[in-house]
């Protein structure tokens, strides 16, 4: 390694400044503990901790939680519910409760002609297995639901038998009414609940013959209470209120749902001040990348208005870009057949550097060895991403079948494909012609997995108890660059808009 | 051997190859600086430079029954480790010609910045790490490393030429960002 030709003197300085013996004085060259530590580990045969490493974990910790969560939730629904009984059950049950009727029947026909809503106080003598549930109640509601003008068909005896449920999301322990109506149109439906919250009920309303069996099943909504309420039925007398009471949890506390959303997609690549500056004065331009998001997910309602959920998603976006560059051609490169010199040319693009080949021929005597041309370059490029991201729903406004919620969440983005086209490159010459072009290596500094918060809004509409549509806006902030060449880097924002489908179950 | 420690090198290294890993700190320690300028005359991340580092460090270990002692000093064939653990890094960041100009300008800029304290070794480094990512491998290979222009060649996969070329205008951009008082304050430094 030894060399004979002299250096300049302040280059001599440099090199002696390097060859000191010691740096004990230079602190700053100390690197970072964890340096140390991740060398202790990869000696160990551990794995050295990657830049997401611990963000992954943290991840997956609480995707582990939040299903056990769910799950945990979901039984110990079960465990303390008493399921929806069957028509089978009901009959069952309509065998048993036999025993209980002639007791019942003649307290019944006493209280025959008193007003219904004395009547309701029945109710707070269940039979034995509904006691304790009872006993623990601290108020009780009474709510008045017109049968007859719902959906009632008459038996052949030309009597009404029914019974009623209370579809609650916010289930409290409810009692299940099943009376004989011979004359009148009300039930008295019982509902020992401290914070009966009118804005959540949903009634199902299911008539039954007298052997028990389901006759027909109306839905009732929430704006059916106004109805409830008609002062027409204060004066309703209900001759058998009161009997086969059963509690009932008819819905789960916490539901689950499906929701299917399809929509637009608007992907902004920023680039920092480095990259904008270095790029610049190669009159770089690039767009925006437009495409389709398909999102799928599950949600769980944790409250009247508070939603956890998870998703994955599928987004394909196309972008274009493109910057000058400057080549020199050289005629005695050429070879005798072929007039053309090949090129590697280095593009950038919002998502970092591309290596490229590029063949330019001399189609006319430019009358000198070496041209200095400017290329105009243009890249197309297609990005697919998969998306899986855990959020919470707060729903802002309930009214009219209307919900409004805020939507914020974190998730992790992965760039699963990109490819890139060079589209042209045409010459500031007109002696010179683009020939083919081949993209020899692509996005090598891309952070293919990064980091994900997102805000949005959406607007939903029931279309049936279970079942609602809607439009969804929001922004996706990636919180690490996607792409990372020493200095340069570029972040992303993403804007989308879409329609959504949402299945209660 | 780096720093007033009394074990010598080859006795550590002895130690790391019977088994015992905690040892390893030891030359760790020993030589975390001197590589640690290495790596940051060659990437201009400090947080890459770190990462490089430890890569070159782990990858020392595991290559450390390869090494020879009657070759080459620790710190020289450790360095080498370094180097090429740099490069590896460097050629995977690739910067388009077509911009380096500009980088030029703005390095110039931060060097003529920083101009107004004392020039150390810190400053140097800076300023080096400020070349364009070519001119600034072949400089630290050639003037701070001693490699040959034929060793840059096959290190770089580029023609001797080129790296000729390279650190001419290396130390063209140099001179242009280090001004006289640079010099003299260099001078009295080294």
């Amino acid at each position: 390694m030894l060399r004979s030709n002299p250096m300049p003197d302040f280059i001599k300085n440099i090199k002696k400044s390097f060859e000191r013996s010691s740096l004990s004085k230079e602190n700053w060259l100390d690197p970072s503990d964890r340096v140390l530590a991740n060398i202790e580990a990869g000696i160990n045969g551990k794995e050295s901790e990657r830049r997401y490493g611990v963000l992954i974990r943290l991840v997956c910790l609480f995707l582990v939680a939040l299903l056990v969560y769910m799950f945990y939730l979901k039984n110990n629904r079960q465990d303390s519910k008493m399921a929806t009984p069957s028509t089978e059950t009901l009959q069952k049950k309509d065998v048993t409760n036999k025993i209980e009727l002639n007791n019942i029947l003649a307290s019944v026909t006493e209280q025959e002609n008193e007003p219904v809503n004395n009547k309701a106080t029945n109710l707070n003598t269940p039979s034995t297995t509904q006691t304790n549930d009872v006993a623990n109640s601290q108020s009780t509601h009474s709510v008045k639901i017109p049968i007859k003008n719902r959906s009632s068909p008459a038996l052949d005896d030309g009597s009404e038998n029914f019974f009623i449920q209370i579809n609650d999301r916010i289930s409290e322990p409810i009692y299940r009414s099943k009376d004989h109506v011979k004359n009148g149109s009300t039930a008295d439906l019982k509902r020992e609940s401290e914070n009966l919250n009118t804005e959540n009920i949903v009634i199902n309303a299911a008539l039954l013959n007298q052997d028990g069996l389901t006759q027909n099943f109306t839905f009732l909504t929430v704006y059916d209470l106004q109805e409830l309420e008609s002062p027409s039925f204060e004066n309703k007398k209900l001759p058998y209120a009161g009997l086969f009471l059963e509690p009932v949890v008819v819905n789960e506390k916490a539901r689950f749902s499906l929701v299917g959303n399809i929509g637009y997609s608007n992907w902004q690549f920023i680039l920092n001040e480095e990259y904008a500056d270095a790029v610049e004065p190669a009159a770089f331009q690039s767009t925006a990348g437009n495409g389709l998001s398909v999102n799928v997910g599950l949600e769980k309602e944790l409250g009247s208005r508070l939603s956890l959920g998870t998703s994955f998603g599928v987004q394909q976006v196309n972008f274009s870009s493109g910057h000058n560059s400057s080549v020199i051609y050289d005629t005695k490169s050429e070879t005798t057949d072929d007039s053309s010199n090949t090129k590697s040319l280095t593009m950038a693009t919002p998502l970092g550097f591309i290596d490229s080949e590029v063949q330019l021929r001399r189609i006319g005597d430019t009358g000198s060895e070496e041209t200095s041309l400017v290329l105009d370059l243009h890249n197309e490029h297609k990005l697919t991403a998969l998306e899986f991201s855990i959020y919470g729903k707060y729903d802002l406004i309930k009214k009219d079948g209307l919900d409004v919620g805020f939507q914020s969440g974190f998730g992790i983005l992965m760039l699963s494909a990109v490819d890139n086209k060079l589209t042209s490159f045409d010459s500031d010459n007109d002696f010179f012609s683009s020939g083919v072009n081949t993209v020899t290596s692509s996005f090598e500094e891309l952070n293919r997995v990064t980091p994900v918060v997102s805000f949005g809004l959406n607007v939903m509409k029931a279309l049936r108890y279970d079942i609602s549509v809607g439009v969804s806006l929001g922004g996706r902030f990636n919180l690490h660059a996607i792409q990372t060449t020493g200095e340069f880097e570029t972040s992303l924002r993403r804007y989308e808009a879409g329609l959504f489908i949402r299945k209660s179950f | 051997m780096e720093e007033g420690n009394d074990i010598k090198d080859i006795d550590v290294i002895s130690k790391v190859l019977g088994g015992d890993k905690h040892a390893f700190s030891t030359l760790y320690h020993r030589y975390k600086r001197t590589h640690m300028l290495t790596c940051l005359r060659y990437i201009s991340d400090r947080q890459e430079a770190e990462d490089v580092l430890q890569e070159a460090f782990i990858a020392i270990y595991k290559d450390l029954q390869q090494y020879d002692y009657e070759r080459a000093n620790f710190k020289t064939w450790s360095s080498k480790v370094v180097i090429n653990k740099c490069l590896k890094k460097l050629r995977k960041k690739t910067i388009p010609t077509i911009f380096k100009d500009i980088l030029d300008f703005r390095y110039k800029f931060i060097a003529r910045a920083n101009a107004i304290g004392n020039l150390n070794l810190e400053y140097l480094t800076k300023v080096i790490n400020g070349l364009p990512k070519g001119y600034r491998s072949v400089f630290n290979l050639y003037v701070l490393d001693g490699y040959t222009h034929k060793e840059i060649a096959t290190l770089l996969n580029i023609s001797e030429s080129t790296s000729k070329t390279q650190l001419m205008r290396a130390k063209k951009l140099l001179r242009n960002c280090l001004k006289e008082a640079d010099y003299a304050s260099l001078e009295s430094y080294a």
